[in-house]
Order: C-alpha cells, then sequence, then structure tokens
C-alpha cells in the first residue's frame, strides 16, 4: 500500500524495543578529529582517561600531565598523553522512495524501526546522528546532533516519512557528499532498487568520504519470485512495465539477475570496506540488528 | 476401439485440430495482467537474458499445454462415445414387444426402458431396436443417438394384437448380415417357437430380457366365431365365442342392444365360459361381448364382431325351365322366387326374362364354346375369375369327366368380361340322358351360382387381429385411413378394430388366448437388464477429465501452471 509509512512516531517509539538496544554499541576504530567530546576513540590526544603516549615537555604544557616517575627516573620531563574520547557522526541516509511503500507490510517499516534504533544507539553513546532522507535526491531532516532527548525528534521524524519518487543514488549521494559533512558513520537504509542497476548504486557509494553500513531491506520474494503467469509488470516507482512469462528459464533468468545484483553489493561491501546488515523485513528487526552487534558492539 | 458419435479418423482429426488449435492459442499474443512490483529491474534484465538465448521464442508453457491437451482430448473423447473392441463384429436387434400382453400393469413401459438401457450399451453402430406391434416399425436405427429412442417411443402404447415377436424374430433372422454375428434380445412376454429357437444358426443368440413375471389373474375373450344357423335358416347364424379365465360374467349387445339372457346359452368350466348364441338375424349387425373391466389387462376384454348379411336371393325363373329347375330353387333356402324385382333371372340364351340383370342362362352348345363360360365385371381378371370358380361355384364337385364321357364332347370352362355378371351353360346338360341334372353337384351348381350373380359373398367364420381373414383379399381401409393391401393373399388385420371396404365393414377383435393367459415361452434364455451407468467408459472419461480441470485449477490458483 503506497502513499504512507502505516507507522506512526508512538509506535517506533517503543520503550521497551528501545530498551533492549541498551546493550548495544557502535564503536568507531577511529574517529575524524574535531568532534565533541564523547565516548568514541579518536586520533586527538588530550583529556582523556587511557593512556595512549609520552612527550618531551614544552612550554606551555599543562603541569598535571607531566609524569613525575620518568623524570626521577630519567632526569628529564616527560608529558603523560592521553587518548581523547570524541563522538562519532553518524549520517542515517533513510530511502523513502515509492517501492518502500509498496507490499505489506511494507519495507519501510523495518527501515524505519531499524534506523531508529541504530538512532537510539548512537545517541546514548552521545554520538551525533543526523536524519537524510533520500530518494531522487537527499534533504536534511535532522541535522546531526546529539543527546538521548533527542530521540523522540528522530522517531517523529522518521514517522512524518513521505513515499518520495524514484530513487536516484548517484544524485543522492553526490548531493550528500557535497554537504561536506564531518568524516564519520554513514549508514544507508534502502532495498537499494535503482532504476539505473547495482552499478550506479555501487558507484555512488564508492565517491562516500564516510564510513558505510548498507542497511539492506529485502523479503525473500524479492530473490525467488512465485512461477508461472503472463504478467504486466508495472515498476511501482518509475511505473515502466515489462510483459512477463514467468517460464522456467525466465525465472532462472531473473535469479541470476538478482544474485548479480547481490553480488555487486557484497563486492562493495568488501572493497569499502562498509558493513552489511541484510534485514528481512517480514521478520522482527531487533533479532537481526542484534546479529549486527556480534558481542554487544558493531566496530566499523 | 470403436466410437458411438464420431469415425475413428474423424476422432485422430479432431485430436489433431485441437492440439493445433491448442498450439497456436499458445502462439498468440498473450493477455498480460498488470501487476506492481516494487521494481522491473532484475525482470528487464531477465527477459534480456532470456531473449538473447534464442533465436525463436521457445514453446511456452509446454506442461501447461500438454495439460490442457490431454482434457481437452478426453473431452473429445467423450464426445466421441467410446466403445469396446470386438463389438463391431456383432449386430444386436432389440425386440420390444407392442402386443396387447405388453398393457398388463405397467409393462409395457419397464420394457421400453429396459430395452433403451440395453441399447445405450451397445456401440451404436451396431444396435437396432424395432417395436413388435401390430407392425414393425423402428425405434432407434443404427447411428442414431438414444434421443430419437425417446421420441419415438414417446406416447406409445401397446397395440390391441397378439404379440408379433415371433415372425419379427424371424425376419431378423432371414434378414441379418451373413458375416456378422445377430444378437437378438427380446424384451417382453409375447411367445417365441420353440422351433424357431431350435433351428438357429450358429451365429444367432435370441434372449428375453428380464422385467419381471405378470401377476395377477386375467380374463378376456379368447374365440368369438359365427357360422350359418344350424337351424338350416339361410338368413340367420349362431355365434360361439369363449372366455378365458375367472371372470366369465360377460354383456352381449347387439347393435348396442343388449341380448336377453335366454339368447345367450352359457357353458362354464375352470378355464372360463363358452357361450353360444342361435339364430341372429344375418343383417349385419354389430355384436360385441364385454367383459366388466377390473383386471389387469384391458384390451382382450372387449369383443366385436360384425355378423354377415345374408339376404335370401331373389329369382325369377323363366317358364321354360320351371320343369327341371323349379324343384331345385324351391327346395334352396336362401333362394325365393319371384315374378318380378328379382337379384337373379333364370332363363334360356336368347330370353327376356327378368330384363338386364345378372342370369344363369341355359344356351345351345352352338352358342359359346365353353360348357360353362362365366362373365364377370370388366375390372376383375378373368384367370382369377375362373380359379375362385371351382370353389364359389362347387365346379369342383362336377365330374366333367363323366359329363365329356356321356356328351361326348369337350367340357370346358371359360371367363370373359362383361357388361353385368352372368353364367351361362349349354342347354344339352340339362337333358335326362346325361344324368347331369340328377347328380348332387346340380344343385349346388345352380344354388352357387345364383349367389354368386346375386354378389352374395361369403362370410368369414372369425376375425381376428393378426390372423388371415378366410376368403377375404381385398385392399382394405383402418380406422386411420390407411389401405391395407393384402396384395394377393388372405387380409390380416393387424390389429383390433374396423376395417372397410367399399363400404363394407370388417371388425376384428383381439382373439389371443396367449395374450390373455400370459403363458411362458419356453426354451429362451433370460438375462438381466443392463445396470444404467455400471460400466460406461463415458462416465469414466468425463469424471478424469473433471478431475483434471479441478487439478488444474488447483494448479493455477497456487500459482504452478499460468
Amino acid at each position: 500500500m503506497a502513499g504512507s509509512t502505516t507507522v506512526t512516531a508512538k509506535e517506533l517509539f517503543d520503550p521497551e524495543f528501545l530498551a533492549s538496544l541498551s546493550r548495544l554499541h557502535i564503536l568507531a576504530r577511529r574517529v575524524a578529529r574535531g568532534g565533541r567530546h564523547a565516548e568514541q576513540r579518536s586520533s586527538d590526544l588530550g583529556a582523556g582517561i587511557e593512556f595512549k603516549d609520552f612527550r618531551p615537555y614544552s612550554p606551555g604544557d599543562d603541569f598535571r600531565s607531566i609524569d613525575w616517575t620518568v623524570y626521577r627516573r630519567l632526569g628529564k620531563v616527560f608529558l603523560r598523553l592521553y587518548e581523547e574520547l570524541e563522538d562519532l557522526p553518524v549520517y542515517l541516509l533513510v530511502d523513502r522512495s515509492r517501492s518502500l511503500f509498496e507490499e505489506d507490510p511494507p519495507r519501510i517499516r523495518a527501515g524505519l524501526r531499524a534506523a531508529l534504533a541504530l538512532a537510539s544507539i548512537s545517541l546514548s553513546q552521545h554520538d551525533s546522528v543526523g536524519l537524510f532522507p533520500f530518494s531522487d535526491d537527499v534533504e536534511v531532516a535532522l541535522r546531526p546532533t546529539s543527546g538521548k532527548g533527542k530521540l523522540w525528534r528522530f522517531a517523529e521524524a522518521l514517522a512524518a516519512l513521505e513515499p518520495g519518487p524514484a530513487t536516484d543514488f548517484a544524485t543522492a549521494i553526490q548531493n550528500f557528499s557535497a554537504m561536506r559533512l564531518r568524516e564519520g558513520l554513514v549508514v544507508i537504509v534502502s532495498d537499494f532498487f535503482d532504476p539505473e542497476g547495482a552499478p550506479a548504486v555501487v558507484k555512488a557509494l564508492k565517491a562516500l568520504r564516510h564510513r558505510v553500513l548498507l542497511v539492506r531491506l529485502w523479503r525473500k520474494s524479492d530473490a525467488a519470485p512465485e512461477p508461472g503467469g503472463d504478467f504486466q509488470m508495472v515498476d511501482c516507482e518509475t511505473g515502466q512495465t515489462e510483459d512477463v512469462s514467468a517460464t522456467g528459464p525466465v525465472l532462472d533468468a531473473y535469479k541470476k539477475a538478482y544474485e548479480r545484483f547481490e553480488d555487486e553489493l557484497t563486492a562493495f561491501a568488501r572493497s569499502k570496506p562498509a558493513g552489511t546488515l541484510l534485514l528481512d523485513t517480514d521478520e522482527d528487526v531487533l533479532p537481526q540488528l542484534a546479529a549486527l552487534f556480534e558481542g554487544g558492539s558493531y566496530r566499523p | 476401439m470403436s466410437f458411438q458419435n464420431l469415425s475413428a479418423p474423424a476422432f485422430l482429426a479432431g485430436v489433431a485440430a485441437l492440439a493445433a488449435g491448442l498450439f497456436l492459442l499458445q502462439r498468440l499474443r498473450v493477455r498480460y495482467q498488470p501487476k506492481r512490483v516494487v521494481t522491473t529491474l532484475f525482470w528487464r534484465e531477465a527477459l534480456e537474458d532470456a531473449r538473447a538465448r534464442v533465436f525463436v521464442r521457445r514453446f511456452r508453457h509446454l506442461p501447461a499445454y500438454l495439460f490442457i491437451l490431454l482434457i481437452a482430448s478426453l473431452l473429445w473423447l467423450g464426445f466421441a462415445d467410446p466403445r469396446g473392441a470386438g463389438a463391431q463384429d456383432e449386430d444386436h436387434v432389440i425386440l420390444v414387444d407392442g402386443s396387447a400382453g405388453m398393457a398388463h400393469s405397467d409393462r409395457f413401459q419397464r420394457a421400453v426402458d429396459a430395452a433403451r438401457d440395453k441399447a445405450a450399451a451397445l456401440p451404436r453402430g451396431n444396435r437396432t431396436v424395432l417395436l413388435c406391434g401390430g407392425r414393425v416399425r423402428p425405434l432407434l436405427m443404427p447411428e442414431e443417438h438414444e434421443r430419437v429412442f425417446d421420441r419415438r417411443s414417446d406416447g406409445l402404447s401397446p397395440e390391441a394384437c397378439p404379440s408379433t415377436l415371433d415372425a419379427t424374430l424371424r425376419a431378423v433372422i432371414h434378414s441379418r448380415h451373413p458375416n456378422r454375428r445377430l444378437s437378438v434380445t427380446v424384451v417382453g412376454d409375447g411367445p417365441v417357437d420353440s422351433t424357431s429357437l431350435e433351428l438357429l444358426p450358429e451365429d444367432v443368440s435370441v434372449s428375453r430380457l428380464d422385467i419381471g413375471e405378470r401377476t395377477g389373474r386375467n380374463s378376456g375373450v379368447v374365440d368369438l366365431g359365427v357360422s350359418p344357423a344350424s337351424s338350416g335358416a339361410w338368413d340367420r347364424v349362431d355365434v360361439i365365442a369363449s372366455i378365458s379365465g375367472d371372470n366369465t360374467d360377460v354383456s352381449v349387445t347387439l347393435d348396442g342392444r343388449p341380448l336377453g339372457s335366454d339368447t345367450v346359452i352359457a357353458t362354464r368350466d375352470d378355464g372360463g365360459a363358452r357361450l353360444t348364441i342361435k339364430d341372429l338375424d344375418a343383417t349385419g349387425a354389430l355384436l360385441e361381448l364385454r367383459l366388466p373391466a377390473g383386471d389387469p389387462l384391458a384390451l382382450d376384454d372387449v369383443a366385436r364382431l360384425r355378423l354377415p348379411k345374408r339376404p335370401k336371393v331373389r329369382v325369377q325363373l323363366s317358364p321354360s325351365l320351371a320343369t327341371v329347375l323349379r324343384p331345385v330353387l324351391v327346395a334352396d333356402p336362401g333362394v325365393v322366387l319371384v315374378d318380378s324385382g328379382a337379384d337373379v333371372a333364370v332363363r334360356r340364351g336368347g330370353e327376356d326374362t327378368g330384363g338386364a340383370i345378372p342370369a344363369l342362362e341355359w344356351t345351345t352348345a352352338g352358342a359359346q364354346t365353353e360348357a360353362i363360360l362365366l362373365r364377370h365385371e370388366k375390372d376383375q381378371d378373368s384367370e382369377r375369375v375362373l380359379l375362385e370358380s371351382f370353389d364359389r361355384l362347387g365346379l369342383e364337385e362336377v365330374d366333367t369327366t363323366e359329363l365329356a364321357n356321356t356328351t361326348e364332347q369337350v367340357i370346358s370352362l371359360g371367363a370373359t368380361p362383361a357388361e353385368r355378371r352372368g353364367v351361362s351353360i349349354w342347354d344339352t346338360l340339362l337333358s335326362d340322358q346325361y344324368n347331369f341334372v340328377h347328380s348332387r353337384s346340380f344343385p349346388l351348381l345352380v344354388g352357387s351360382s345364383l349367389r354368386w350373380l346375386a354378389g352374395v359373398e361369403p362370410f368369414p367364420p372369425y376375425v381376428a387381429a393378426g390372423e388371415p381373414v378366410a376368403g377375404d383379399d381385398r385392399a382394405r381401409t383402418d380406422a386411420q385411413q390407411r389401405t391395407l393391401d393384402p396384395a394377393g393373399t388372405a387380409f390380416v388385420p393387424p390389429v383390433a378394430g374396423a376395417y372397410t371396404a367399399a363400404g363394407e365393414e370388417l371388425v376384428a377383435s383381439l382373439l389371443d388366448p396367449a395374450t390373455t393367459v400370459g403363458a411362458p415361452s419356453p426354451g429362451l434364455s433370460t438375462s438381466a437388464p443392463p445396470e444404467a451407468g455400471a460400466t460406461d467408459p463415458l462416465t469414466w472419461i468425463v469424471l478424469v477429465a473433471v478431475l483434471l480441470i479441478c487439478a488444474e485449477w488447483v494448479l493455477y490458483r497456487s500459482g504452478r501452471m499460468p
């Protein structure tokens, strides 16, 4: 059923669901410089609690950082350097093209829950999270912000998403990159069904300077449609039609085309590298999300 | 295997046409059902891949094509109505008894139903159903559909006639195909002569279809005949009748008026009763015997007889012959001598006694070549008149050899057409020297000649349906205005009823003891009627086709068949 998310902010903001996310963390290997103080390890050396290195004293350094034990042994003044903890910017790019609002249940339901879950996890770690819905272009629904108290705003913003035009990854990603946001984690929640095909999607994603997590919304019928029948397949986004007699050879060719699509996305994820979460939209989101956070954390 | 509705080539051609038609349908442009999908990306690629591999589009949905072809072929096979092998070598004739005996309760309808079921189970091209009533009529001929049987049998009822099963059976056997076996099935109660069964050819089998036994006791008139009155009165007759059964309380009417009980003499015994009615006026009245209703068979409860007309012949005798012929004519009870207004004149040749009326003339030997010359109506055949005259005129009683010896002349008989009837005899035969006038054949010749000249026809002693009427070979018209021409043989009234010829009515009755008593026919094996639809291949074929159609529907609904 197109035209509605079929999910409200209240439904999204399920306390039980959000509570179950409390043990999940996103741990960045290293965040870019220039962020706020948070829980992510950064390349900056500063006032953290985890020892990182020594360096010779230079005028103006904070006396509190001098390692007096080293001075007693070596007679030279060295400073103890600690790792600075900063925030990890998380950019949620949620696909709102019409294909996500088709079928029953629509894929957008699982996509919104996954997006909110990731936002919740990041906000709970004091990371900044931004919401960028996209279809044929990208827009800014919520600028990167932090604080657990912002989660309700995310729920409202997600629930307010309306079906957009056909997916155009190239334009959307290009315009997103043009925002020149601080390097962070780009989470793309989409079915990745771009009318231009998987190569166009991969090409667009390769241009991203950020680390990438692909949350691919799929269902079993994508890979193996029901056999039999003569159908005029109508693309819900573009309106394009294809007259199909679903014979065995045609179905085999369909499966091979779908496999190529998956292979290209997988190859991109390996080469980037990028994380991939295959989210079966007919199943419960939480267990699938937990699998991503194996051991309680996801390290992009 | 054979087919009821189609020939084998037509069936095969139909299957081929179905296969071709369905193939073309498969090749025709498909009407695609719109289906909204999240993306056509993979379908587009799949179609491009599929198209790239084949030059010509592959035959689509081969399993579905074979499936629908199987269903269509089964339906076509059902329409063809196949029959088992071996049935083509045998002809089947079903004889349905349509005689009066089948009017007993509902036996006729049971026989018709049984015959229909039997015919439906036989190869259409080899079965014939005949109704054996007063005349044999077809109910179903080879290649005709069973619906024709229904139409022809609708409204039929048994006819008031004896069974014609035996005669029809012999005719069917006689006209059978020389190289094929014949199976005759009799449906009904009519008897079949045991001699016919014993002499059956090896390739013919006869059986009777069991439709149950007759129940209930029946009474009926089984004999009704008339004879000249035993009292000797020429213009009176005696009637004799027999009634079979327990109920012999018969009412007798003459032209609708009941006859007194003193007139009817009844003699009863264990098997029925015998009636004698004496000295009834022979004036052509209609005598009817009627038993009270209530027994299972009504057709034999009534018998009718048209009494003969036997007026005395008025004869005007020439005085020149009075000496010789007057005693003879006076002694004849059927003759009355008159002086005028006679029916017949008796005179010498050349005399004018009686005028232009039929005459018995005694003429000189020189006037005619033949000793006895008959003159008959111009529409009659002289040869036939001559042949009949031996009996009707009593000529066979005349000792012509003795006459020829005594007269030393050839005594010959001749016939010639004339304006009116006449009999001319040489007057020399009246001479005392030849002893002819004293012979016992002389009064017979004179009396018979006078009756023939007066047009007095002999009357049959009885007229029964299905039996030849003695001395009657005229074409007659029945109640439906159909002309029944015996074509030279004795007239046989097919059913009880009235038959007319030149205004003269003949009334036939059902006088058949076998019908009334219902005696079983010995030597005829009984077969059970076929169980309707028990092994009819058509039923199984249609059933399988329906199951396949259901299976196709299930497969279609489950998406496993386009």
